[in-house]
């Protein structure tokens, strides 16, 4: 029995033990005051508690790790976790307390440094931890008794901790949540700063159309004033006239949450009229369309610009098109009079006529011609600064060309007494491929000028080799001469338009000063340059060097190649059906003449109307079509001839006979369908010409080398074949790498392109149809599509010029897109078979 | 060794006569009364590359006698140079590591523990230190300061003289303790029911002072006639007080022994140490005889039988001032008597120490202890 005094004792430490638990909250705290007194009040070595790292149950065979919650003192803890299946639980098994005091279960549950004899107490704790206490063999060994009277102040303890710890998770969750919340005020911080500071306009839009949210570029663009509670809807934003176009992109919003890039007008609260472009991206919430986010920018300036940009552009090319017009209608009024009265000087001089009258139409002859050179020069020099002179590549006899030219000059200069000397270098190739009359032009004015300046000693050209490689080669044609020669000081100029060395000059010679600078540009444009050495009264010398191809033997021998004079044609001309359509009398005198000279068989329409229904009623061999007509236009005349199923002519080539030498009326004639083109004064042998050319079988083939221009491309051959990559083949130098670059941007685009085609046509947006179809045209050139070059051509001019039919835009975007839904394929294929050879 | 009348030269000079080399360190031990101009003996040393550490104590420990001035100047093998931790007067003290250095040695080393006996936050300094070094050391030390119970600067080591700091060096010695007080219990179990560090501010429930001053007037005034009662109050409470200790309640052990010093105004009891709130309290009451019978016990038990008298190299004693104002004249037997059992052991060593302001100890294994009224006494032991 214990006594009194004892029992007090054992009472005072179970109260003071009681009274150090639960003073914390903070689990470490409460364990250390409670080990604190507990070991100091039961003269303990070391003390610990250990807790589960998760809150799975205790007693179940989970594998868990415990922790050292707490240890007194530290430095005798020498591990900081342990398993569940480590010793110390076995042996605690389902006791709430246990002594190990002997062997082998002391040396087992032994987790500190430096422990001789003794004996531990181990006490459960709930059902998350233990605590373990130790005394040294030298004080009084722990009893059941002394553990029995522990119990309840360690189970209290046990609750308290279990408290502490539920409360420390929490805190670390409450701290973790306000963290994130604080990162999330943080991030929306930023965001909304750079919401509000951003230099675009930001909206939030609720499903109403109620602006909810504006950022301060917002405030400012829709004049929201600062306390301005009325709400802003969008219906009251969107100008009048946009109200229909911007809720078609509300509806597309609503459906496939976002459109992009619409471009609109507003009115702003303060009554001011701008011009945005809006992204918008709907907001949705359980599926159910909310509201949207949008973008706004203020593009008033820049549409301001782009407006301005339009009508100077609009100006500019209005009055280039009126510069044109003037050049066309110049050179279609000039020379059809002209045309007149070289073909009747033609004709007359068939005519039995006595000497005197042979004198006058001599002369009338040469002023004819001189007038037609001086207007060729002029339109030259229009052509030229308007990027539009054609050059062609023929075969031709450089020797037989130059021995010609040397002719003509002796026969000038016979009387002046100037000799005329050509030399031709031995290695300069005979046949040559090239703008021969281009290259007569060039050297005829010179000698021209020579033989003006020259009164005696001598004129003429060397023709040197300057470099050959392969087929290609450099000439240089010296033109020189014993003349007045010209300053030193004047020599900068004299390539300048309408300059002569000197006034005196002008007047003692005459001449437009047009005739070097038309050199000059003719040798420049093929490549080619020009030099000039001269000194006064001893001479002047002009180099010119030319680049050129040499004409191969088969080239030479293939009538189909062209250009040669003296071809043969399989075909007679006699008895050939040819419908003339031509609005001039006097020309369709001359043509009714020729043609009937040649025992042909026509029939002439005075504009392009009766022409069409000439061809819806009969087949001919060949339609001879003026440009500019009354009534219809020979262009005009030609669409409908090529397009109408009635018409028996769909096919007959048809060549065109015009004025107009310019580029574009080349362009328009051969879009429109002709075949050939012939420009007004022609001789009519060179009609004759023409006409058995495009009679013949290789028509096609000919054509191909008549169009092609200076650059020696040729462009893809415009039959309906599937695809032709030769040009690509061609542009790119056989280079296959970048064939299939090429084709891989191509294809890689073309999804892209469909869809804008598409979307375009069922926004009915031609303006936009127009731009893609611009936009790719170069591109299905460049792949050898020429069929659906066709069709983005015809919709993007079609377009422009306001003149297609909804149903007809409707067939050519539909054509395009479904070419181009069927070529890429074909492309791929082509792409993989270039990629494996790579 | 004991200088009675020193000065710096003669410090400087008794310890070069030592020959301290490279892992001595020199313990100072003064009288508070020696008037040593201190800072400039720590110039002193430090010029002259002298690794020490020590103290300014109520009284100095040489043999059988004790000194109010005077120095002891022992030299000691240490592991490492001493540790200073200031900042008691705060709650939070940084602990520096000292485990890796204990558990360096072949032997357990002794923490030599030197601290400001009058400054705040002892108790959780030496659980800091508990802590950090358990039981891989044993500790035993003293509390400096003056009797005045004024607080100032006490403690001296190569960085200067300090207050509210403690000074650890571990020393290359075993040491075997002694820890005895000898006070029995008067009165009690007493709960403090409510305490704050070293103030007692509720006994049982009521206010300390009352149920105190109740208890020791009883005592005291035992037979007394009506004219000679005492009657305790803040004046006299010092000197009755000294007699009437609180005893902390330790089980199968002696108790702590708690001093109160002093009665504020407030009622409360001021304590030479922390008391624990609700802990189980006696009052203890002093006789000449048991205390000193408490010294011989602890000094016997610090003499190891089993070991070779030749490894006896010190003994440090501890010893409470607070012993000295209550045996008075008979306190030199207390001191004769460890003096003796220490000679007839190994007659080379003298007993040295100090007269303290509290005492440490490890406590048997467990935690390392703040004693009042208590004589630690620490034999040193070490390998030839």
């Amino acid at each position: 029995m214990l006594n009194k005094n004892r029992i007090i004792q054992e009472i005072s430490v179970l109260y003071e033990l009681s009274l150090a638990v639960g003073n914390s909250l903070e689990a470490r705290e409460n364990c250390q005051q409670f080990l604190d007194v507990l070991t100091r009040r039961k003269g303990l070595s070391f003390a610990s508690v250990w807790v589960k790292n998760s809150s799975s149950s205790l007693t179940n065979n989970e594998d868990t790790t415990f922790r050292l919650l707490y240890g007194t003192p530290y430095s005798r803890m020498n591990e900081q976790v342990i398993k569940s299946d480590h010793s110390l639980f076995q042996i605690l098994g389902n006791e709430d307390f246990i002594i190990v005091d002997q062997e082998p279960s002391f040396s087992l549950v032994i987790q500190e440094k430096n422990v001789a004899k003794g004996s531990y107490a181990i006490f459960r704790l709930g059902n998350f931890g233990v605590l373990k206490l130790f005394r040294i063999d030298s004080a009084i060994p722990f009893s059941k008794l002394e553990l029995s009277q522990l119990k309840n102040v360690v189970n209290k303890f046990a609750v308290s901790l279990e408290g502490c710890l539920a409360f420390e998770k929490l805190q670390v969750e409450t701290k973790e949540r306000q963290l994130a919340e604080q990162k999330l005020r943080k991030s929306n911080d930023r965001y909304f700063d750079l919401f509000e500071n951003i230099y675009d306009v930001l909206l939030t839009v609720d499903d109403k159309g109620k602006i909810t949210q504006s950022n301060r570029a917002g405030r400012q663009l829709l004049g929201i004033k600062e306390g301005d509670t009325e709400p802003l809807f969008l219906k009251e934003l969107i100008h009048p006239e946009d109200t229909e176009r911007s809720a078609k992109y509300l509806k597309k919003l609503e459906e496939e949450g976002y459109y992009s890039d619409y471009e609109g007008r507003i009115v702003t609260r303060d009554g001011e009229i701008r011009y945005v472009e809006v992204n918008s991206t709907a907001i949705y919430e359980n599926g159910k369309f909310v509201g949207s986010r949008d973008m706004v920018r203020d593009i008033t300036s820049r549409k301001q610009v782009e407006m301005a940009l339009r009508k100077a552009k609009r100006d500019a090319e209005q009055a280039r098109l009126a510069e044109q017009q003037f050049l066309a209608n110049m050179s279609h009024e000039i020379r059809t009079p002209m045309n007149a009265v070289i073909g009747m000087t033609h004709l007359l001089g068939e005519t039995p006529l006595n000497t005197d009258q042979k004198e006058y139409l001599d002369s009338l002859q040469f002023s004819a011609t001189h007038l037609l050179g001086l207007i060729n020069n002029i339109l030259d020099i229009s052509k030229i600064e308007a990027g539009e002179l054609v050059f062609e590549s023929n075969v031709f006899d450089l020797k037989e060309q130059l021995q010609m030219l040397q002719q003509t000059f002796q026969l000038k200069l016979n009387k002046k007494g100037v000799d005329v000397i050509f030399e031709v270098d031995p290695s300069v190739p005979q046949k040559l491929i090239g703008d021969s009359l281009r290259l007569n032009q060039i050297l005829s004015n010179l000698l021209g000028n020579s033989a003006k300046f020259t009164h005696e000693g001598h004129i003429g050209v060397k023709t040197e080799l300057i470099e050959q490689e392969q087929n290609n080669t450099w000439l240089r044609f010296s033109v020189f001469d014993t003349g007045i020669g010209i300053e030193p000081s004047k020599l900068d100029f004299i390539f300048e338009n309408f300059k002569q060395a000197d006034l005196q000059v002008t007047r003692k010679y005459g001449g437009t000063g047009l005739g070097l600078s038309i050199v000059k540009q003719l040798v420049e444009i093929q490549g080619g340059r020009i030099e000039v050495k001269s000194e006064p009264d001893v001479g002047t010398t002009f180099l010119i060097y030319l680049p050129f191809t040499i004409a191969s033997i088969n080239e030479e021998d293939d009538p189909c190649m062209g250009g040669d004079n003296n071809m043969e044609h399989k075909k007679e001309i006699n008895g050939t059906s040819i419908l003339v359509v031509e609005d001039n009398d006097m020309n369709q005198r001359l043509i009714k003449r020729i043609l009937s000279k040649w025992d042909c068989q026509f029939e002439i329409a005075n504009n392009g109307l009766e022409g069409v229904q000439l061809a819806q009623q009969k087949k001919y061999d060949i339609i001879l079509m003026d440009i500019h007509m009354p009534e219809m236009d020979g262009v005009e005349a030609t669409i409908e001839i090529r397009n109408l199923n009635s018409s028996k002519n769909q096919k007959t080539p048809i060549i065109a006979l015009t004025a107009a030498a310019l580029m574009d009326e080349r362009k328009k004639v051969f879009e429109a369908g002709m075949n050939d083109f012939m420009v007004k004064p022609f001789v009519p042998e060179e009609l004759k010409k023409t006409i058995l050319k495009h009679l013949d079988e290789c028509t096609e083939a000919k054509d191909e080398v008549t169009l092609s221009i200076s650059t020696k491309i040729t462009s893809p051959k415009e039959t309906n074949i599937m695809h032709d990559l030769s040009y690509l083949s061609e542009i790119s130098g056989g280079d296959e790498e970048f064939m299939a670059d090429m084709i891989e941007t191509f294809i890689g685009e073309a999804p892209q392109n469909i869809e804008e085609l598409s979307a375009f046509l069922l926004q009915k947006n031609y303006t936009q149809l127009a731009k893609t179809a611009h936009r790719i045209k170069p591109n299905l050139l460049i792949m050898g599509l020429p069929e659906l070059e066709g069709f983005a051509k015809k919709l993007e001019r079609g377009i422009k010029e306001e003149v297609l039919q909804t149903d007809q835009i409707e067939q050519f975007t539909n054509e395009l897109v479904q070419g181009l839904q069927q070529k890429v394929p074909v492309l791929q294929k082509e792409l993989d078979r270039l990629k494996a050879q790579l | 060794m004991l200088q009675k009348d020193i000065d710096i030269a003669s410090i400087l000079e008794a310890i070069k006569a030592m020959h301290p080399i490279k892992g001595d360190v020199i313990l100072l031990l003064f009288g508070e009364k020696s008037g040593i101009d201190y800072s400039s003996l720590i110039e002193a040393l430090n010029v002259a590359n002298i690794s020490f550490f020590g103290g300014v104590f109520p009284g100095i420990i040489h043999g059988g006698n004790n000194y109010e001035s005077g120095c002891i100047i022992k030299k000691l093998k240490a592991i490492h140079p001493p540790k200073l931790i200031t900042g008691l007067e705060y709650e939070k003290i940084d602990i520096p590591s000292l485990l890796p250095l204990a558990e360096s040695a072949d032997i357990k080393p002794t923490a030599f523990t030197l601290v400001d006996g009058l400054t705040k936050n002892i108790a959780s300094c030496l659980m800091g230190l508990y802590h950090e070094l358990g039981n891989a050391v044993n500790f035993i030390g003293g509390g400096a300061g003056s009797l005045s119970l004024v607080q100032q600067p006490c403690l001296i080591c190569p960085e200067g003289i300090f207050q509210d700091a403690v000074i650890v060096c571990l020393l290359k010695y075993d040491v075997k303790l002694g820890v005895k007080h000898g006070w029995q219990q008067l009165e009690g179990p007493i709960v403090a029911t409510k305490t704050d560090g070293n103030k007692i501010i509720e006994l049982n429930w009521q206010p300390a002072f009352e149920v105190y001053k109740n208890i020791v007037e009883e005592d005291a005034n035992k037979g007394a006639d009506d004219g000679n009662r005492i009657n305790l109050n803040a004046e006299n409470f010092f000197s009755i007080a000294k007699g009437y200790p609180f005893g902390i309640y330790q089980e199968g052990q002696e108790d702590i022994v708690r001093d109160p010093i002093a009665v504020n105004e407030e009622g409360e009891l001021i304590c030479v140490g922390d008391v624990p709130e609700n802990t189980v309290l006696n009052i203890l009451k002093g006789d000449a005889h048991k205390l000193i019978e408490s010294a011989e016990v602890a000094v016997e038990s610090t003499i190891d039988q089993e070991n070779d008298s030749e490894r006896l190299r010190h003994t440090l004693v501890v010893d409470c001032i607070s012993r000295t104002l209550f045996l008075e004249d008979t306190f030199s037997k207390e001191l004769e008597v460890v003096n003796h059992h220490i000679k007839s052991t190994r007659s080379e060593v003298t007993p040295q120490g100090i007269l303290s302001l509290g005492e440490i100890s490890s406590y048997g294994e467990g935690t390392l202890e703040f004693f009042n009224k208590t004589i630690v006494i620490g034999t040193l032991y070490r390998d030839i």
